[in-house]
């Protein structure tokens, strides 16, 4: 739990703000989750904050809601021509991914139960969008998206959540399921590029 | 279920599940669990494809004999552990396809269901078994729309191969065991027996046309779809999983 509002506070989720007389914040509960090792041993306890999204109102707290994953075709099909052709695969994937998003409505939350306030009765106006939040994996996915095309890479109309780059005889594709990543492609230097420019861009 | 006893097969050839057939399950969402987590695990196991296709079609009245059969398919599940596709590393960029219906499958509706299975040289990429939308007056006409809708999946591989600059030799080949669909696809014989078929089916004939893929004849026998149209017994059954290039990967690692 203390990790999680660790990492909240370092990514600068939101800023507490007196609130709004015209506006009555979401709340937010702790969601604790045990995490089982692949012997169903216990790995970890993990605590989520999360926004209650289901409050929230359709064209006033949200817009669109649509984030595309990947077809599992694609994934196989990339896979088969990956062992034929002999790349590198790799798999990479995003610590508090949705927190990496841009929040682009206004939104109030109440402060989570175990936050010291420098002061009573103030609320928490969100920066990022919060787990729960109807509009959160679509933020992340465009703002995942716009970065990656940065990089050079061209989404793939036929699945959008294929990204490949081609730079002569090097080809990099990039396949994105949410938080989680397969990389693969014939130039280990690229591979490796993409993977320090990701890990810059989402945060330390 | 931890004791329970391994089953070869997936579902049982001579059991065909009507529509609200005995007493409705007391707890209905435990039902609608178990096809949830058994359609995820659709995405590794083409075994299960037919037998998960034709229990998903309860979830909304789920009564006594589909849990059975539900738990029929983790008994085969506990029976092939370690089983999963292999994507070996020596092989060929050619697209085959086999792709097959099975003619009234649906006892309750009476429409058929459609399968087909993708290979990437000898990887196992795409594969579906899904029941069809109307009720077909012919094997041949549903194999016809079988094929229609294997048209527009392999357009849609086309595309993908393109976006990754990839170039796949086509017309890709495509098995199809009815010669007399095969006959209807290739030129407008059979007016008189193909007038209702709707119009969007002929996509079939367009992509022959664009030269995106070939059809052949083959022999019922040879045909690696029939898992995703029917219940097979043991020994077809295993027969059919090894030819799809599913593997034990226990086995398969300890011979190296």
């Amino acid at each position: 739990m203390d990790a999680e509002l660790h990492a909240l506070d370092r990514n600068q989720t939101w800023t507490l703000v007196p609130p709004p007389s015209d506006i009555k914040p979401i709340g937010c509960p702790w969601v604790y989750k045990l995490k089982h090792k692949q012997d169903g041993t216990v790995d970890r306890f993990k605590a989520r904050l999360v926004a209650k999204g289901f409050t929230q109102t359709e064209r006033i707290d949200y817009f669109e809601t649509f984030s595309p994953v990947v077809k599992l075709t694609t994934v196989r099909i990339l896979l088969a021509l990956a062992t034929a052709s002999d790349w590198f695969i790799h798999q990479l994937g995003v610590d508090n991914a949705f927190l990496h998003g841009d929040l682009h409505e206004e939104i109030y939350m109440k402060p989570p139960p175990g936050l010291s306030l420098p002061q009573p009765n103030l609320v928490c106006k969100l920066n990022k969008p919060l787990y729960g939040l109807k509009q959160a994996s679509r933020n992340w996915n465009q703002k995942l998206t716009s970065e990656l095309l940065l990089l050079g890479y061209t989404q793939s109309s036929a699945d959008h959540s294929l990204f490949v780059k081609k730079f002569v005889f090097d080809i990099t594709a990039l396949l994105v399921y949410i938080d989680d990543v397969v990389l693969t492609g014939n130039s280990m230097a690229e591979i490796n590029a993409v993977k320090a420019h990701l890990q810059v861009f989402v945060g330390p | 279920m931890l004791g329970c006893k391994p089953a070869p097969i997936p579902s049982d050839p001579s059991i065909k599940l009507h529509a609200e057939e005995g007493a409705l399950l007391p707890d209905l969402s435990s039902f609608r669990r178990l096809i949830e987590r058994l359609l995820y695990l659709t995405n590794t196991r083409p075994g299960i494809s037919f037998a998960v296709q034709q229990l998903s079609q309860f979830v909304s009245s789920p009564c006594e004999p589909y849990m059975q059969q539900a738990l029929r398919i983790i008994r085969y599940l506990k029976n092939a552990y370690g089983y999963g596709l292999l994507y070996k590393s020596n092989t060929s960029f050619k697209i085959q396809v086999f792709s097959d219906s099975d003619w009234t499958t649906c006892a309750t509706t009476r429409r058929s269901v459609s399968g087909y299975c993708v290979f990437l040289g000898t990887s196992l990429v795409a594969w579906k078994s899904k029941k069809q939308t109307t009720v077909s007056r012919s094997s041949s006409e549903a194999e016809y729309r079988a094929l229609a809708s294997l048209a527009c999946e392999l357009q849609w591989i086309q595309y993908l191969f393109q976006d990754l600059h990839f170039s796949v030799p086509t017309p890709y080949t495509v098995f199809c065991d009815n010669n007399s669909a095969i006959h209807i696809a290739k030129n407008l014989t059979f007016h008189e027996r193909t007038k209702h078929i709707e119009l969007d089916c002929h996509i079939i004939r367009q992509k022959l046309v664009d030269g995106l893929i070939h059809l052949l004849h083959i022999p019922s026998r040879s045909q690696l779809v029939d898992m995703f149209t029917k219940s097979l017994h043991p020994s077809t059954f295993r027969v059919a999983t090894s030819k799809l290039g599913l593997y034990n990967l226990h086995t398969h690692l300890e011979k190296g």
